[in-house]
């Protein structure tokens, strides 16, 4: 009888079981492709872009010297260190993460090479990383922000930019009881002016209470009712805001507006803003600019999702390995089991893997589980102790998971679904905590940021006829050549026709995920001179598109101008061609210094000493 | 100038603007008269479209083109400050409703006062009932819109922009109307239908208003 004390490696693969290495890599590289990288597949290097990139950056300081000798690391230190890699990133212990991902790449396919762009990425990677951690200060976070977050920190960055969580917040604990009581704040408003529950609690007067003074009384109902009362028992102003959320809502192309677990929060989150400011209410644009935090802070609840279910597989494949060896040392006798359970190992179709982690269950109620289940916080630092802990329930089992192909499909970008099935699906991963929580950040984000434009919306929309015209007289100053052919020659009335550009700030124009790293600058910027900035971008997006309007007939500038860049094309465009048109529009604004860029000076500075 | 417009000689420009409550269907019943098309969820239109389609008319006599140059307008009332850039000036006007909405008629007798008090008297002005393949939810009669647009002197047509039912006929009578009281007539220079529009209110110096006037 042979005593097999290691597993013949022929069959089973060093390491960890394949399928749980061939997602350490799809984790750092998910979005260099859209159909995932699966080890050891070629890179392709021009899937790199600036946007991207950051996934497989992750923690890369130490490869800005870009030892070659670490290239030559054999695919087992390699597997490890990938291993390492996820493990590292959830115990948030910045020191201790190991530096996998893109020297994996780079021994994966030698035509990868770190370029400029590159360690710039890897070096705004750090920055927001320390962000994310409390340690970093207001400033550097502007300037890091002004050259686009990135988009798996974006949410955070957000949040400290529009003063939601602390700049300064050097304690995680200061930060996390902040943002719940701020969470809890606003569910709170819901209960009480979306559903109308109204509980008199004379301590907890706000200035929501005082915006609505003036409504009419509206009829008690349960306390956390769940269905909102009747448009008839509403004053006519809320009554107002929730016919025109009804009408328009629906009408946009996102499947988030069609689902109604995010078309409802979404509505919740414009009937109070508008509820707050009655003298702007509810205006057609609003809800695209509102939407975009919605969008930061739903894709951020389903990066953590996607982080934690990578770290339950990482668990389950752990306890199989365990458990693999535990059966080869101590069964001398079933040569058969070491058969079936070395057929399971060499699994590598990742849908089998729910598979393999029936089978763990199956062999050992004791091993390790990951234990959090669908109604507990879906956090991320609470996936560490699961490993260890053999107390779980066994809620990996039980977890209500989408499949497996959702789960891997599940990133920032999921929100710009256009699939209402595939949607949903994705948002079945979710637990509604998530999304209450994506909501109430979205309520305070967004909030802050129309309350910078709120002039656009208010009645006559000084603010909006101003930028209008500044933008009429921008682009005569800039480009006198084009002004006279279109507005002296062809008689269109610029600022008119790009309405849509200044109203919902770009917001139309361009494709989502562009969209919110335009937006990345102007929160950056801040509420001094980001609508200076904006304009100097539309004047930069008019340059860009100058070819096509020159010597062209009046449809064809009104077309072209109305969408200048048609979503047929929106493929073609990518973050490089976004950054240019930011830097474009920076050194316009040098050049072309308008009284409220003076004073908006200082903010766009930060730019200079970046470029 | 006219050279650098794609406007054949005979093509006659006409602007029309498309008014009316929100999401009543002015964009789809655009597109859908433009472009053929009808996207279900059409979002909210933000200050105004321009859209624009040649017809041939040939049972008149001589043949002619109508270039009609469509203003498709936002329906909030928050927009309404805007709406004279676009119906000053304009040879046409469609006054649209949706009949699965009372609210929605309310409305656009609201725009034919406005229009009545503010526009060029000589803008001929069509009261359309758009959405008439959703009888079933059908809140205003056919009757109510006739009797409507009798008081008001107005065109009438019921209309599908998702089916396309009148969205031709309508645009085709309107072109016949609009040659037939003289609102439009051959030769007259396209750029007076734009030059006296879209100038926002208070915006601009009335000099350069003036001068732009003077093209006529």
């Amino acid at each position: 009888m042979v005593q097999p004390t290691r597993p013949p490696p022929t069959i089973v693969p060093p390491g960890i079981p394949l399928p749980v290495r061939g997602e350490g890599v799809a984790y750092y590289v998910r979005g260099l492709e859209d159909h995932r990288l699966t080890y050891p597949t070629p890179l392709k290097p021009r899937d790199v872009t600036i946007d991207d990139g950051f996934r497989h950056h992750r923690r890369q300081q130490s490869l800005l010297n870009n030892d070659k000798n670490k290239h030559e690391e054999s695919h087992n230190e390699l597997d490890d260190a990938l291993l390492d890699g996820v493990v590292g990133s959830s115990a948030g212990d910045t020191n201790k993460r190991r530096v996998v991902s893109s020297f994996s790449l780079a021994s994966l396919d030698p035509r990868f090479r770190f370029s400029l762009r590159e360690a710039d990425i890897i070096q705004r990677l750090e920055v927001a990383e320390n962000v994310v951690i409390g340690r970093h200060p207001d400033e550097g976070l502007r300037q890091l922000v002004w050259r686009g977050a990135p988009p798996t920190h974006r949410a955070e960055c957000w949040r400290v930019l529009l003063d939601l969580s602390p700049a300064n917040g050097r304690q995680e604990d200061l930060r996390h009881t902040l943002l719940t009581r701020k969470r809890a704040e606003y569910h709170g408003f819901v209960q009480r002016y979306y559903y109308g529950t109204h509980q008199h609690h004379s301590s907890q007067i706000t200035d929501l209470a005082e915006a609505l003074s003036g409504m009419d009384s509206q009829p008690s109902s349960p306390f956390f009712s769940s269905t909102p009362p009747p448009l008839s028992s509403r004053g006519p102003q809320e009554r107002q805001i929730l016919q025109q959320l009804a009408l328009d809502l629906p009408r946009h192309k996102l499947s988030l507006f069609h689902d109604p677990r995010t078309v409802t929060r979404l509505e919740r989150v414009l009937f109070l803003w508008s509820l707050r400011h009655p003298a702007v209410g509810f205006v057609q644009g609003i809800d695209d600019i509102m939407v975009q935090f919605f969008f930061v802070f739903l894709g951020d609840a389903f990066e953590e999702r996607y982080k934690q279910w990578m770290l339950e597989r990482r668990a389950a494949a752990v306890a199989l390995r365990e458990q693999r060896n535990d059966l080869l040392s101590t069964s001398t006798t079933a040569t058969t089991t070491r058969n079936s359970v070395q057929r399971e190992l060499s699994f590598d179709d990742d849908n089998q893997v729910a598979s393999q982690q029936h089978h763990v269950a199956a062999v050992s109620s004791s091993s390790a589980h990951s234990g959090n289940n669908s109604t507990t916080d879906t956090s991320f630092p609470n996936f560490a102790s699961p490993l260890v802990s053999s107390a779980a329930a066994p809620s990996l089992l039980v977890f209500p998971t989408p499949t497996t192909s959702v789960m891997q499909s599940l990133s920032w970008r999921s929100v710009f679904s256009r699939d209402d099935a595939a949607f949903s699906a994705t948002l079945d991963a979710l637990t509604s905590q998530a999304l209450d929580d994506a909501e109430a950040d979205a309520y305070w984000c967004g909030g802050r940021m129309l309350s910078w434009v709120q002039e656009n919306f208010v009645s006559r929309q000084p603010g909006l006829l101003r930028m209008m015209n500044d933008f009429n007289d921008l682009v005569k100053r800039i480009d006198p050549v084009l002004h006279t052919y279109l507005c002296d020659e062809m008689l269109v009335a610029l600022p008119q026709a790009c309405f849509q550009w200044l109203h919902c700030m770009l917001t139309r124009e361009l494709p989502g995920h562009l969209v919110l790293r335009l937006w990345d600058t102007y929160l950056a910027i801040g509420p001094e001179g980001f609508r200076a900035f904006h304009l100097f971008v539309c004047s930069a997006l008019l340059q860009d598109i100058r070819k096509e309007l020159l010597g062209a007939p009046f449809d064809v500038i009104m077309t072209t101008l109305k969408s200048p860049k048609p979503e047929e094309g929106w493929a073609l465009l990518n973050v490089e061609w976004l950054d240019a048109l930011i830097a474009q529009a920076y050194v316009l604004s040098l050049k072309y210094p308008t009284p409220t860029t003076m004073s908006s000076s200082s903010a766009t500075s930060r730019g200079a000493s970046l470029a | 100038m006219a050279s650098a417009s794609p406007t054949r000689a005979k093509d006659i420009p006409a602007k029309i603007v498309v008014l009316g409550e929100s999401a009543v269907g002015k964009s789809s019943l655009a597109l859908r008269f433009v472009r053929r098309d009808f996207i279900p969820n059409q979002e909210a239109t933000i200050g105004a479209s321009f859209l624009s389609r040649s017809v041939s008319l040939v049972d008149e006599s001589p043949p002619v083109t109508i270039k009609f140059e469509i203003w498709d307008t936002a329906g909030q009332e928050r927009y309404r400050a805007l709406a004279p850039m676009y119906y000053r000036g304009a040879a046409g006007a469609l006054v649209v409703y949706d009949i699965t909405s009372a609210d929605s008629l309310r409305k656009a007798e609201s725009w034919i006062g406005e229009l009545r008090r503010n526009a060029d008297p000589q803008t001929v002005v069509v009261l359309v009932g758009n959405k008439c393949d959703l009888e079933s939810m059908r809140q205003v009669s056919i009757q109510q819109g006739q009797d409507l647009a009798e008081k008001e002197e107005l065109l009438f047509y019921e209309t599908s922009a998702k089916d396309g039912t009148n969205v031709d006929a309508l645009f085709t009578n309107l072109g016949k109307t609009l040659l037939s009281r003289g609102v439009i007539a051959s030769g007259v220079d396209r750029r007076s239908t734009m030059s006296r529009n879209l100038q926002p209110p208070g915006s601009r110096t009335p000099k350069s208003e003036q001068q732009k006037r003077c093209d006529c």
